[in-house]
C-alpha cells in the first residue's frame, strides 16, 4: 500500500506537471482538490485517464469522481480495491 | 445565404429538416477513427471526393474538408443574394474555423517530412487557409480575414462583418464559418468528458453532453444603400451583436452565465430592442450538463419570468463548432421568413434548477426579432439578434 | 479602379505601450538590445522572460511558450499604459497554439485514440492566448482571436481600431503571438525551402500593444492600415498610392521604412517598394527575429520604439550617422506574394 501511495503520488505529479513539488511535498490525507494540492476539474479529467490507464479502472462521471480523489489514502484504497490491472 | 449540415445542403431543405423534425444524426463514417460507427455525429453524408468533384476542383487539388465544405456554401450564398462572382472585387470576407486543415493534417502528419505526394498538405493546415481558398473561388479581394474563438467563431465573424459595414470600411461582406468533422475535436471533446453516446437532448434534465457536427454556412451582408441599389432581396437585418468574455474557466461556463448574460444585454442594447421584443431565442443549447444550466440561468437574467419561446437545433445538426454562430443565423432567418419556432429534439424533463421548458415542436408564432447565442471555450460569448425584413 | 478601398480605416489611434517577445532580448527593458544577434542558427528561439512575474506556477503549469509569451507581454504592455482593465482583448496568431496540438494530435497517433488526456486539446485551441488574458484579468469585455497567417495581428488590430472608432473602447489590448513548437515547423520550413520562401530560420514570439483614444503619453500614432489579400507585383504602385493617398499623407512624408525581407524569393516585393523612397533609410527586421506569422507584431514594436525614442534608431544601425528621429514610418509586410499589409505610424 506505501508503494502503492509513492507510485500515485509521482505518477500524479508527472501528469499534472505539478513542477514545484515532489512527492515528499504532498501528505497521504493531503485534499487534492481545493486548498490543499489546489487541482481542479482539469486535473480531474486527467486523474480519470490515470486511473484507467495504470489501474484499469473506468469512472465515467467527472462529478462523483471527486470522492475517489478526496486525498491519496482514499484513491490509493480505491485503487487497491478496484483495479483490475 | 448558403449552408451544407447534415440535414442538408440548402437552405430550403434545411427547412424542411427542421419543421419535420428530422435530425441529421447518424453513426460517424467518414472518418477513419476507433468512434466509426459508434457516436453519432451530425455529419454530411458524402466523401471529400465526391464533395470535390461538386465543387469541381482538380486532381491535385490540396483542399480540405474544411475548405471545401466552406466554398460549397459560400458559393450557394453568392447565388442566393443574386450574385456573380464577377461582382464580388471588392467586397469583404470574415470566415471562421477552429481547427483549421486538421482534418488533412491528421491523416498525414507523420508523412509530412517524408512523402512528398502529401506534403502540399502542409500548407492547408493553417487556419488562414480555407478562408482564402473560399476568397479565391469567389474572386474576393477586398478585406479578407479568419476568426477563430471556438464555438462562438461563426457568430463573431456575423458581428465583424456587421462592423464593417456600420463603419464604412465595407458595403458588402461574406461571413460565416466551417468546420469539418476531425479525429483531433472528436478525441478532445470525448476526452473533456462532455461528448454523449446517444443523440443529445438540450435543456433536459437527463442531457448528457453534445454531438459533433460539421458543417459550414456564409451569409452575405450589404448595407442598405447597397442592397436598395441593386435591387436585392433582403431575407433578414442583422440588428444587433454582442460580444463578452465569460471570464470564469477555459471549458466551463460561469454558475450563473456572466459571459451569456452580458452578450445578450449588448446585443440588445446594440438593438435598441427591449427583451420583451424578442420572439425567439435559438439558443446555444450544446446539452452539455453545464452550458445548458448556465445558459438558462442567463436566459432567466435577461428575460425574468417572460421567457420567449426557445430551442436549441444542435440535435438537427450536432454542434458544428466555428460554423455553429453561422448555421444558427440561417436557421434564425428561416424561422423569421417562415414564422415558426424550431423545435427542440429529444426534450422530456426541465431542468431541477430552472424548469425551464424549451419548444419541442415546431409552433407558428408572430416573427420580428430572433436572438441566436453562440458560446464558446475560452469564454467567448456572442449573440446576435436577427430581425424579419 | 481602387476608389473603394474596403479594408482602410483613415481614423487615427494611439499605441500607448508596446511590448515585444523575441529571439533578441527586447523585453527586459524594452528596447532595442544593444548587442544584437542575426539569427543564423536553423530556428530562432524566443527569449523567455522569467515568467513567474507574470504568471502563478499553479497557472503555468499547464501553459506552452505561446501562452505564457502571450500573457506576459499583454501583461506588461498593460502595466506600461497604466491600464488595468481593458475595453477588449484582441489577440492573433498564424499557427496558434502549435505545442499542444502536436501534443494531442501525437496523443492520439500514438495511442490510437485511447487514454486521451484533455489538457492539450484545452490548451491547442486557438483562442486560448487571449482566453486565457481575459480570465487572468477578469475582463468580460469583448475578446476575439484573429488567425489569418501572416495577416492575423494586422486582423486584430483592424478590429482594435474599429472598437476605437465606434466609440465602443477607450483602450484596447491587442498583439500577436506564435510559438515554434516541436514538428510543425519543420514541416512549414520544408516547403519553404522547396519554394524559396524564405532563407531565414523559423521564429517565434509575441508583441503586446495598448492601443488608445488618448493622446496622453502615447508612444506613436496609427494613422493607417490595410492588408490585401492578393496583389501582383505591378500592382504595388497603385496600391501604395492610393493606401497614402487615403491616408491623406504624401510619399515624402514618409523618413523610415521598415520591412519584412527574408531573403526569399518574393523580396522583389520590397526592392520594389524601396525604389519609390530613393532617399529613405530602411530597416529589416527579420534576420534578427526569423520568420514567423506573428513578426509584423514585433516591427510595429519596433516602429514606436524608434518613434518615441530619439536614441535608438543609431543602437539599430551604428553606421547610421545621422541622429534625426524618424517622424513618420512605413512599414510594409507579404508573405510569399500574398498578404500584404501597409502600416503607417507617426510620431506624437
Amino acid at each position: 500500500m506505501e508503494q502503492l501511495k509513492l507510485e500515485l503520488k509521482e505518477n500524479i505529479i508527472e501528469a499534472l506537471n505539478l513542477e514545484e513539488f515532489t512527492a515528499n511535498d504532498i501528505a497521504d490525507d493531503d485534499a487534492l482538490f481545493g486548498d490543499g494540492l489546489g487541482l481542479d476539474s482539469i486535473d480531474a479529467l486527467e486523474l480519470i485517464v490515470l486511473l484507467d490507464k495504470d489501474y484499469g479502472i473506468k469512472l465515467t462521471d467527472p462529478e462523483s469522481s471527486k470522492e475517489i480523489f478526496k486525498s491519496i489514502n482514499v484513491l490509493a484504497a480505491y485503487i487497491d480495491q478496484n483495479r483490475t490491472k | 445565404m448558403g449552408i451544407i449540415s447534415a440535414i442538408g445542403r440548402t437552405p430550403e431543405e434545411h427547412l424542411s429538416s427542421l419543421v419535420q423534425a428530422k435530425s441529421g444524426l447518424r453513426k460517424l463514417q467518414h472518418i477513419e477513427s476507433i468512434y466509426n460507427n459508434k457516436i453519432p455525429v451530425g455529419e454530411i453524408n458524402s466523401s471529400n471526393e465526391q464533395l470535390a468533384k461538386d465543387l469541381t476542383l482538380p486532381e491535385d487539388h490540396n483542399y480540405t474538408r474544411t475548405a471545401i465544405l466552406g466554398c460549397l456554401a459560400a458559393k450557394h450564398a453568392i447565388r442566393d443574394a443574386g450574385l456573380l462572382t464577377s461582382n464580388l472585387k471588392n467586397d469583404a470576407l470574415i470566415s471562421a474555423t477552429t481547427v483549421g486543415g486538421m482534418d488533412m493534417t491528421e491523416r498525414y502528419f507523420k508523412e509530412f517530412g517524408s512523402n512528398p505526394e502529401v506534403q502540399k498538405y502542409i500548407d492547408s493546415h493553417e487556419a488562414g487557409d480555407s478562408t482564402h481558398k473560399i476568397a479565391q473561388q469567389l474572386g474576393i479581394e477586398g478585406f479578407v480575414t479568419t476568426i477563430s474563438t471556438a464555438c462562438s467563431s461563426g457568430a463573431n465573424a456575423l458581428m465583424l462583418a456587421a462592423r464593417l459595414i456600420r463603419s464604412g470600411m465595407a458595403e458588402r461582406v461574406i461571413a460565416g464559418g466551417t468546420d469539418a468533422l476531425s479525429k483531433f475535436t472528436v478525441n478532445g471533446f470525448n476526452s473533456l468528458m462532455i461528448l454523449s453516446g446517444e443523440a443529445c437532448k438540450p435543456f433536459d434534465r437527463h442531457r448528457d453532453g453534445l454531438n459533433l457536427g460539421e458543417a459550414a454556412a456564409y451569409l452575405v451582408l450589404e448595407s442598405e444603400t447597397a442592397a436598395n441599389r441593386r435591387g436585392a432581396r433582403i431575407r433578414a437585418w442583422l440588428s444587433g451583436y454582442g460580444n463578452a468574455n465569460d471570464s470564469h474557466h477555459q471549458t466551463a461556463s460561469s454558475p450563473e452565465g456572466d459571459g451569456a448574460f452580458l452578450a445578450m444585454n449588448a446585443a440588445l442594447k446594440s438593438s435598441g430592442l427591449q427583451a420583451t421584443q424578442i420572439d425567439y431565442v435559438n439558443a446555444h443549447g450544446t446539452a452539455t450538463p453545464n452550458n445548458d444550466l448556465s445558459e438558462s440561468k442567463a436566459l432567466l437574467r435577461i428575460f425574468g419570468d417572460a421567457i420567449p419561446p426557445f430551442s436549441s437545433t444542435k440535435p438537427f445538426t450536432g454542434h458544428t463548432l466555428a460554423a455553429a454562430g453561422a448555421v444558427e443565423a440561417v436557421f434564425s432567418i428561416l424561422a423569421l421568413e417562415n414564422g415558426v419556432v424550431l423545435p427542440n429534439l429529444n426534450y422530456k424533463e426541465p431542468i431541477r434548477e430552472t424548469g425551464l421548458q424549451p419548444a419541442t415542436v415546431c409552433i407558428p408564432n408572430v416573427m420580428q426579432h430572433v436572438l441566436s447565442n453562440s458560446f464558446g471555450f475560452g469564454g467567448n460569448c456572442t449573440t446576435l439578434i436577427l430581425s424579419k425584413s | 479602379m481602387y476608389n473603394l478601398n474596403p479594408e482602410q480605416i483613415v481614423k487615427a489611434v494611439y499605441i500607448k505601450s508596446a511590448v515585444a517577445i523575441s529571439a533578441q532580448d527586447t523585453f527586459s527593458d524594452n528596447r532595442i538590445p544593444a548587442e544584437l544577434m542575426p539569427a543564423t542558427i536553423s530556428v530562432a528561439n524566443a527569449i523567455q522572460p522569467e515568467y513567474k512575474d507574470y504568471i502563478s506556477p499553479a497557472s503555468a503549469r499547464r501553459m506552452a511558450p505561446a501562452v505564457k509569451m502571450g500573457i506576459a507581454a499583454a501583461s506588461r504592455a498593460l502595466s506600461l499604459a497604466k491600464i488595468s482593465n481593458p475595453d477588449g482583448i484582441i489577440a492573433g496568431t498564424g499557427m496558434g497554439c502549435l505545442m499542444d496540438t502536436e501534443k494531442f494530435l501525437n496523443n492520439i497517433l500514438e495511442n490510437k485514440e485511447e487514454f486521451i488526456t484533455p489538457t492539450s486539446f484545452i490548451q491547442s485551441t486557438h483562442n486560448t492566448v487571449a482566453g486565457q488574458i481575459g480570465i487572468m484579468l477578469d475582463c468580460k469585455a469583448y475578446n476575439s482571436t484573429y488567425v489569418h497567417g501572416s495577416l492575423s495581428f494586422e486582423s486584430a488590430l483592424v478590429d482594435a481600431q474599429l472598437q476605437i472608432e465606434e466609440g465602443a473602447a477607450k483602450n484596447i489590448l491587442v498583439g500577436a503571438v506564435d510559438e515554434l513548437g516541436i514538428e510543425f515547423y519543420q514541416h512549414t520550413s520544408l516547403r519553404n525551402s522547396q519554394r524559396k520562401s524564405t532563407t531565414l530560420p523559423a521564429g517565434e514570439g509575441a508583441a503586446f500593444f495598448v492601443i488608445s483614444d488618448d493622446k496622453e503619453q502615447a508612444m506613436a500614432q496609427l494613422t493607417a492600415l490595410e492588408t490585401i489579400r492578393n496583389c501582383g507585383i505591378d500592382q504595388l504602385q497603385t496600391r501604395l498610392h492610393t493606401f497614402l493617398t487615403q491616408s491623406k499623407c504624401k510619399l515624402t512624408d514618409i523618413d523610415l521604412l521598415v520591412l519584412g525581407n527574408n531573403g526569399g524569393k518574393w523580396d522583389t516585393y520590397y526592392d520594389r517598394l524601396r525604389a519609390f523612397f530613393p532617399n529613405i533609410r530602411s530597416i529589416n527586421y527579420k534576420p534578427l527575429t526569423g520568420e514567423h506569422h506573428s513578426v509584423s507584431a514585433f516591427a510595429c514594436w519596433l516602429g514606436c520604439i524608434l518613434l518615441s525614442d530619439r536614441s535608438r534608431l543609431n543602437e539599430w544601425d551604428n553606421r547610421i550617422t545621422d541622429n534625426t528621429k524618424p517622424r513618420l514610418i512605413l512599414l510594409y509586410n507579404q508573405s510569399e506574394g500574398m498578404n500584404h499589409s501597409f502600416m503607417l505610424l507617426k510620431e506624437c
